[in-house]
């Protein structure tokens, strides 16, 4: 160790050593000059004297050098320096190749950040490997009623159970009430979601039943300012679930900056009484969930009563599992994307890299001529490659980090779902550098493989004869032309995979919703539940608030329902028959489908008599209508439905459809119209959204409404205000940006392989110079010149074609997939791609072609 | 002698050794070991300058010994060099594998 450090040291400082040592030496002559000069010699015979007693002291300053070096390192450092000499010298293959591995670099740090983010890095709690989220019953199904679960009795699978649940508060006491996020959750269950207290405490079993909470580092800055004797200050609030009237609350504590609630927007959290239902348990150490799901199960059966007959059982899912289940697909499709558009990379670098190393076949031959060995100029030319490679990789890294940021927002909003642990935690970590300079490494040994390999094959008398060159030995072209196609097919994949995304995104875009959202604002209203609970009290708002908005607005509708989003699906049953449909089922008030312009097909729509207590009706959407009714009229018949939003509700009343209206897109993904309509007075509820047809932006209308439903109920609270046509472009804003995306990855992808083509084409026209001017002497045309490189041309785009077909189909059915509404298999997105591969393709080889045909034979053949 | 570059009647490795040894009584700089070489045995060695210097690196990247500049009895600036501790370790095992190379040459110059 101490003579490696020595080694370092030396080498960091080896030129003043250099020069020390010369001193020295020059010291130790002089000192033998002086001695001679005391035995009688004179100045200039004893300078000689002890110049020749020196002996070659060059030579000795050149072993005491070398005794300090690495021979290793120093034929690296000379090897780097040569190599950045020689990219210096052919700078468009340098800059072309550095530009497309940089790119293709940070793309693949992007897309591993992500990955590593979402599916690789365990959630921000400690031991996040055994939290899991355990599920009562199938998604849609009602969960067991009387269920008795006792965790003690399962401590061989459960290490802690850790009841939890979401809430939203409504924070009174200010100029208006707000909104914010909460989390009950049960006292002993807080640490072990990694929560800290930056102030006060944490939550203690004392507290459960308290009217008390710890807030996050965010509200208490935001809300509070960041008062420093934030503990034991009060707040008022009421909560959405708990249908309590106003309470003064009291804060507890503040929780650290980095505690990650996992729902966004989570200000607020409570004390939840331990004996509430768990959706959240921490496993046992090395207990799978499925062998907790059987155990949970096998208990609940043991013990509870009135379970329904098909009640599949419990099932357990990794929280981190859960978390990213839906997202999994179009990460998964991202991966292959950008790994394709990877490979394509580095095969056009590839291709580039051979021809250079083509053109360097003399260089090498008088290197080897000069006395270099074999294994030196291998080294050198490898050493190229791996420069080019470490460069990209950096630089790809550097561009990465800085774009993260910028990218975490659309990219969280693409995704429906928070990176774990925040944005900021979207970022080039350890893992990340690490798996891009692996990849980075094995671009380099390619290509410095493939370069060592072609230098090998050389030979000095072949390339510097007068004899044909190896440039035109079958296994030279043979290696380009495998490039080339391997490159054609990766282009034709890309441009088929994204063809069909780009396509499926605009016909997304290009949706006809069915309803009207030019003009209109939409508002959410929430009435708070202890005033609130009978359908009087809610008739009595709606009412009144209909009263007060008379002349502010055109028109005004109500709804229980929130715009764009899928309602959930209940059974409808037709009276004499069994539901054999499912459909979305929305309250509305009498003006719902003029203000949004949707057409009455049938029937009537709702009117002021369609109140509480009077008959009960309902409309349904025209394919609904045909799907119970085919070839008969609607209206008259008699159904029934669920008439509450959350799933599994039970069946209302039966109603008598007095209307069909036409279908709508409750979403731009909706791909069923099944829709029944409830009138909102015969099924009052305290969230409420209005549709507003007005002059007025959505921002103008929020203070007016504020001021109007404030002379209604000032404790209801007006949870934004957005006209409807910018919400839905919002909500498309994503996809566009994604198909821009697609659009310019498709480009760079047909670039990339048309560089590729022209230069291949561009060397093989210039290796045949001399034929083409031999066939051009002996009476050959321009046009048979041109039809023998289109006859190249065309076996290469043959061979890469039929790669290309064969990895579209794959690349398509990972899309079909992995990717909601994208189609598994599409001949005209692949025509067309195959069609401009094949065009944009023989155009570029056509260049280089039609100039050598237009060439004078005499000159050429002078020339050579 | 001058013009080559490791002494012919030197074994390979016993220069670092003799200039282990001449250390070994004091901080010398180069001139110094050459003198008290010669000198020591009795005008025998005359290690030139040009095998000294580079035997004088692998001694100083072993760590047997330091270098520091100077000033010399003639006033002259000077690279003095001085044993350390590793140095006096290895001129003591050193000089016993060297002992029992010369005792087992002599024992077949005297077998009969």
């Amino acid at each position: 160790m101490g003579t490696w450090i020595r080694r370092l040291a030396y080498f960091l400082t080896h030129a003043r050593r250099d020069a020390e040592l010369r001193e020295e030496i020059e010291a130790h002559r002089s000192m033998r000059q002086s001695d001679l000069e005391q035995r009688g010699l004179t100045a200039s015979d004893a300078a000689g004297a002890s110049r020749r007693a020196m002996g070659n002291v060059l030579l000795a300053r050149e072993e005491a050098h070398d005794i300090w070096r690495w021979p290793r390192f120093d034929d690296l450092v000379r090897d780097v320096r040569s190599a950045i000499r020689g990219l210096r010298s052919a700078r468009a293959y340098t800059l072309g190749s550095f530009a497309s591995l940089s790119l293709a670099f940070a793309t693949l740090a992007i897309a591993i950040a992500v990955l590593n983010a979402y599916l690789f890095r365990p959630l921000p709690y400690p031991a996040a490997d055994r939290l899991s989220r355990v599920s009562y019953a199938a998604p849609g199904q009602p969960e067991p009623q009387q269920m008795r679960l006792d965790w003690s009795a399962l401590t061989d699978v459960i290490e802690q159970p850790l009841p939890t649940g979401v809430d939203l508060f409504y924070l009174t006491g200010g100029q208006y009430t707000t909104t914010v996020g909460g989390l009950r959750v049960a006292p002993d269950a807080l640490p072990l979601l990694g929560a800290r207290a930056a102030r006060g405490r944490l939550l203690t079993a004392s507290d459960i039943g308290d009217r008390v909470a710890v807030i996050t580092d965010s509200l208490w800055r935001t809300r509070f300012g960041a008062d420093p004797n934030i503990v034991g200050r009060t707040f008022e609030a009421y909560s959405a679930n708990a249908a309590t009237p106003t309470e003064t609350i009291r804060i507890i504590g503040v929780l650290t900056p980095d505690f990650w609630p996992m729902r966004e927007g989570t200000e607020i959290v409570v004390p939840l009484d331990p004996r509430a239902r768990a959706y959240l348990v921490r496993l046992k150490e090395g207990v799978p969930p499925q062998q907790a799901a059987r155990r949970i199960t096998e208990a609940i059966r043991a013990t509870a009563a009135g379970l329904p007959q098909d009640w599949a059982g419990v099932r357990v899912e990794r929280l981190q599992e859960s978390y990213v289940v839906g997202i999994r697909p179009i990460l998964n499709a991202m991966a292959v994307v950008v790994g394709l558009g990877s490979v394509l990379v580095c095969l056009n670098v590839a291709m580039l890299t051979v021809l250079r190393v083509v053109r360097r076949q003399k260089e090498v031959a008088v290197r080897l001529a000069l006395g270099a060995r074999r294994s030196h100029v291998i080294r050198m030319i490898g050493t190229e490659a791996t420069v080019l490679c470490v460069a990209a990789t950096m630089t790809g890294l550097i561009v990465a980090h800085h774009a993260l940021p910028l990218l975490a927002n659309p990219l969280q909003q693409q995704l429906g779902v928070a990176v774990p642990g925040g944005a900021a935690a979207l970022t080039i970590d350890a893992r990340t550098v690490l798996a891009v300079s692996a990849i980075g490494v094995v671009a380099a040994v390619v290509l410095s493989v493939v370069s060592m390999a072609l230098v090998r094959w050389h030979t000095l008398s072949q390339s510097l004869g007068p004899g044909p060159s190896t440039d035109s030995a079958p296994r030279w072209s043979g290696v380009r032309a495998t490039l080339l196609s391997l490159e054609i097919a990766g282009a034709l994949a890309l441009l088929v995979g994204s063809g069909l995304m780009i396509r499926t995104i605009s016909n997304l875009v290009r949706t006809d919703l069915g309803f009207d959202t030019a003009d209109v604002v939409r508002a959410h209203l929430v009435l708070p539940a202890q005033r609130y609970r009978d359908p009087a009290a809610l008739a009595a708002f709606y009412d009144e608030l209909t009263r007060q908005m008379n002349g502010r607005a055109r028109a005004m509708a109500m709804t229980n329902f929130t715009s764009f989003y899928e309602p959930q699906k209940h059974p409808v049953e037709v009276e004499g028959r069994s539901a054999d449909a499912r459909a979305g089922v929305i309250a509305i008030s009498a003006d719902y489908f003029s203000v949004l312009g949707m057409h009455v097909a049938g029937g009537r729509p709702f009117g002021p008599g369609d109140r509480f207590g009077t008959e009960p009706v309902a409309i349904v959407s025209e394919s609904l209508a045909a799907r119970l009714w085919p070839g008969q009229i609607a209206v008259g018949q008699r159904i029934r439905t669920a008439e509450q939003l959350t799933a599994g509700a039970p069946l209302g009343a039966w109603r008598t459809v007095v209307g069909v209206v036409s279908d709508v897109k409750q979403t731009h993904e909706d791909i069923d119209a099944l829709d029944v309509y409830l009138p909102l007075f015969q099924t009052p509820n305290r969230f409420v959204s209005l549709f507003i047809r007005t002059d007025r932006s959505g921002p103008q209308w929020l203070d007016v409404l504020r001021d109007i439903v404030g002379a209604v109920d000032p404790e209801v609270t007006i949870d934004s205000s957005r006209a409807l046509a910018s919400e839905a472009a919002a909500r498309l804003a994503v996809r566009r940006f994604l198909r821009f995306l697609l659009v310019a990855l498709s480009i760079f992808t047909t670039a990339l392989a048309l560089i590729g083509v022209y230069a291949v084409m561009a060397y093989a026209v210039e290796q045949r110079r001399r034929e083409v001017a031999i066939r051009l002497a002996l009476g050959a045309t321009a046009r048979s010149i041109n039809g023998m490189f289109f006859k190249q041309a065309t076996r290469v785009l043959a061979a890469g074609g039929c790669m290309g077909v064969l990895g579209a189909v794959g690349v398509t059915n990972v899309l079909h997939t992995q990717i909601y509404g994208v189609d598994r298999f599409d001949w005209s997105i692949l025509s067309a791609s195959g069609l401009l591969v094949a065009v944009m393709t023989y155009a570029t080889a056509a260049v280089p072609a039609r100039g050598v045909a237009r060439l004078s034979p005499t000159a050429v053949l002078r020339s050579e | 002698m001058g013009l080559t570059n490791t002494p012919s009647d030197l074994l390979p490795g016993t220069l670092e050794l003799l200039i282990l040894k001449a250390l070994a009584s004091g901080p010398k700089h180069g001139y110094d070991i050459v003198e008290h070489l010669r000198v020591t045995s009795r005008d025998v060695l005359h290690v030139g300058e040009s095998a000294l210097y580079p035997a004088l690196q692998r001694v100083l990247l072993n760590g047997w010994a330091t270098a520091k500049w100077g000033v010399s009895e003639a006033n002259r600036r000077a690279r003095y060099y001085t044993l350390t501790p590793a140095g006096r370790r290895q001129l003591a095992g050193e000089r016993a594998e060297f002992e029992r190379m010369v005792r087992a040459i002599q024992h077949v110059l005297e077998a009969t």
